[in-house]
C-alpha cells in the first residue's frame, strides 16, 4: 500500500493511504486517511477486512498504536470499516466516531474494547491534539447517515463518497486533468447518489468551507482549482438515476 | 491430530449437532403425543390395559428426558458456537496480524508484541473453554443415547400388555408400541449423526 502526505505543517500531517497493487482483484480501492496532530492520531475509513494488514503495516510506519486515538467512519459500508473487529483488537483507548444512525449496524464487525462515539445529525467537532476537527452532515451522499471531516487549519475536506472515482490502481493519487478524471466519476456518482436536495444541500454548505483540497474514499484527490471544478460539475449532475421499471 | 480445533470447523459441526438435535426434539414431541393418545387409550380399555397406564409414564418420562437432553445440548452449542467465532475472529486476526510488515526501530518498544501475547492468550483461554464445552457435549449426547435404550425396553413392554388387552383395543397399543420403537431408533440416529460430527474434535 502506498502512503502520501497530503499535509504537513509543523506535527500536523494528513497522510493518505491506498492505491495498494496487493489487494485482492475483485475488491475496490479505497484511500484511507490518518491525521495526526501531536502525539494524538485519527484513521478516517479505515478500510475494509482484507486491507488491515495491509494499513497496519503502512500506519505502524507514521505513528504508534498507542497514538491512535480515534478511528472515523462516514458511513458503515465494508469498504468503510469492515475491518473494525481487527483494529478492535489492537487499540485499547480509542473510540469511533460514527454517524449515531449506524452503531447497531456497526457492531456487528465487532467492538468490545474501541468505545462509539455517537456523531448526531447536525455534525459535531474533535479536539485532535491541538487542532479541532469538524464533523460535517452529508446525509444521503450516499448513506442515510453520512458524514464528512473539515479540518480548518489544513483546508481539507475528507469527503467520502463524494468525489470518489473507479480509477486504476496505478492511477496518480491526485486529479491532474479534470475532463479526463470525469468519465471515472460520472456513473458513480449519478447511480450512487440518491437525491438532488442532498447535494444541494451538501454543496452550499461546502461552499462555505474555506477548501484547498477535497479527499474523497475512492480516487484521486482533488486540490487547488480542481475544488471548484469538482463542486461546479457536482452541482450540475443529476442524481439518483435507478429506477424500478 | 493438531493441538487446537479449527474454530470454523467447531461452529460448523456444533451447528450441525444443535439441527440433528433439533430433528429428535420434534419427534420426542410426536412421542409426548402418542404418550398422551396411549393414556386415553389405557383408560378406555379399563382394567385390561391398566399396565399400559404405567407405560405411558415411562414413554411420556422419555419424550422428557429428550426434548430437556436437545434443549440443553442446543444451550451448550448456543454458547459453543459464540466462543468458537470469537476463536475464529481471533485466528483471523492472527492471521492478518502476521501479514503487517514491521520491525521495531532498534531501541523501541515492539508494537505488535503485546497484542501477540495478548491474542494468543485469549486464544488458549477459549481452546480451553471449547474444548471443555466439547467434553460437555459428548456426554450429554452419549448418556441421553444410553437412556434411550430403554425406548426398546418400553417397546416390548407395550407389545406385552396389548396382547392382555381387550381384542378391541390391541390394534391400537400395538400401534403406540411400534410408534414408540420408530420413535426411538429416529431419535437415537440423530444422536449418532450429532455425535459423529464431533468425532474429529479434540476434546
Amino acid at each position: 500500500m502506498k502512503a502520501i502526505s497530503i499535509f504537513q505543517k509543523g506535527s500536523h500531517q494528513w497522510l493518505c493511504f491506498g492505491r495498494d497493487p496487493d489487494k485482492p482483484e475483485k475488491i475496490i480501492d479505497t484511500n484511507q486517511y490518518m491525521v495526526t496532530n501531536g502525539e494524538s492520531s485519527i484513521i478516517l475509513d479505515p478500510g475494509g477486512v482484507e486491507l488491515f494488514s495491509q494499513m497496519l503495516t503502512s500506519v505502524l510506519r507514521y505513528t504508534t498504536l498507542d497514538n491512535i486515538k480515534a478511528l472515523f467512519s462516514s458511513h458503515q459500508d465494508p469498504d468503510i470499516i469492515s475491518s473494525l473487529g481487527l483494529w478492535d483488537q489492537c487499540l485499547k483507548n480509542s473510540k469511533l466516531y460514527s454517524p449515531w444512525l449506524w452503531e447497531s449496524f456497526i457492531r456487528h464487525f465487532g467492538m468490545s474494547n474501541i468505545e462509539f462515539e455517537a456523531i448526531p445529525d447536525e455534525g459535531s467537532e474533535i479536539q485532535l491534539g491541538n487542532i479541532v476537527l469538524q464533523f460535517v452532515p452529508a446525509h444521503y451522499l450516499h448513506s442515510s447517515g453520512n458524514m464528512h471531516v473539515y479540518d480548518k487549519e489544513a483546508k481539507i475536506l475528507m469527503s467520502g463518497d463524494v468525489g470518489a472515482a473507479l480509477d486504476e490502481v496505478s492511477a496518480p493519487f491526485y486529479v491532474e486533468d479534470f475532463e479526463a478524471h470525469i468519465p471515472k466519476m460520472e456513473y458513480f456518482h449519478r447511480r450512487w447518489m440518491p437525491s438532488n436536495k442532498a447535494k444541494e444541500e451538501w454543496i452550499n454548505r461546502v461552499r462555505k468551507l474555506d477548501i484547498e483540497i477535497i479527499a474523497p474514499q475512492h480516487g484521486g484527490i482533488f486540490k487547488n482549482d480542481m475544488v471548484g471544478k469538482f463542486l461546479d460539475w457536482f452541482e450540475r449532475l443529476d442524481v439518483g438515476i435507478a429506477t424500478n421499471k | 491430530m493438531s493441538e487446537s480445533n479449527d474454530a470454523a470447523d467447531t461452529f460448523i459441526s456444533v451447528a450441525h449437532v444443535a439441527s440433528e438435535l433439533f430433528k429428535a426434539q420434534s419427534i420426542a414431541e410426536e412421542l409426548s403425543i402418542t404418550s398422551k393418545n396411549a393414556r386415553a387409550l389405557a383408560v378406555r380399555a379399563g382394567s385390561t390395559a391398566a399396565g399400559f397406564n404405567e407405560i405411558t409414564r415411562f414413554i411420556e418420562g422419555l419424550s422428557k428426558l429428550t426434548i430437556d437432553a436437545a434443549r440443553s445440548v442446543n444451550t451448550i452449542a448456543i454458547s459453543q458456537t459464540k466462543i468458537a467465532s470469537d476463536l475464529f475472529r481471533s485466528q483471523s486476526f492472527v492471521s492478518k496480524l502476521d501479514k503487517v510488515d514491521y520491525e521495531p526501530v532498534k531501541g523501541h518498544v515492539n508494537e505488535l508484541a503485546p497484542i501477540y501475547d495478548e491474542v494468543n492468550q485469549a486464544r488458549s483461554q477459549l481452546e480451553r473453554k471449547i474444548r471443555i464445552s466439547l467434553r460437555e457435549l459428548v456426554d450429554r449426547l452419549d448418556e441421553t443415547k444410553m437412556e434411550l435404550r430403554a425406548t426398546q425396553v418400553v417397546s416390548v413392554v407395550s407389545r406385552v400388555e396389548a396382547s392382555r388387552a381387550h381384542e378391541d383395543f390391541q390394534n391400537s397399543l400395538n400401534s403406540v408400541a411400534d410408534k414408540v420403537s420408530s420413535a426411538g431408533q429416529r431419535i437415537n440416529s440423530h444422536l449418532e449423526r450429532a455425535r459423529r460430527h464431533l468425532a474429529h474434535l479434540r476434546t
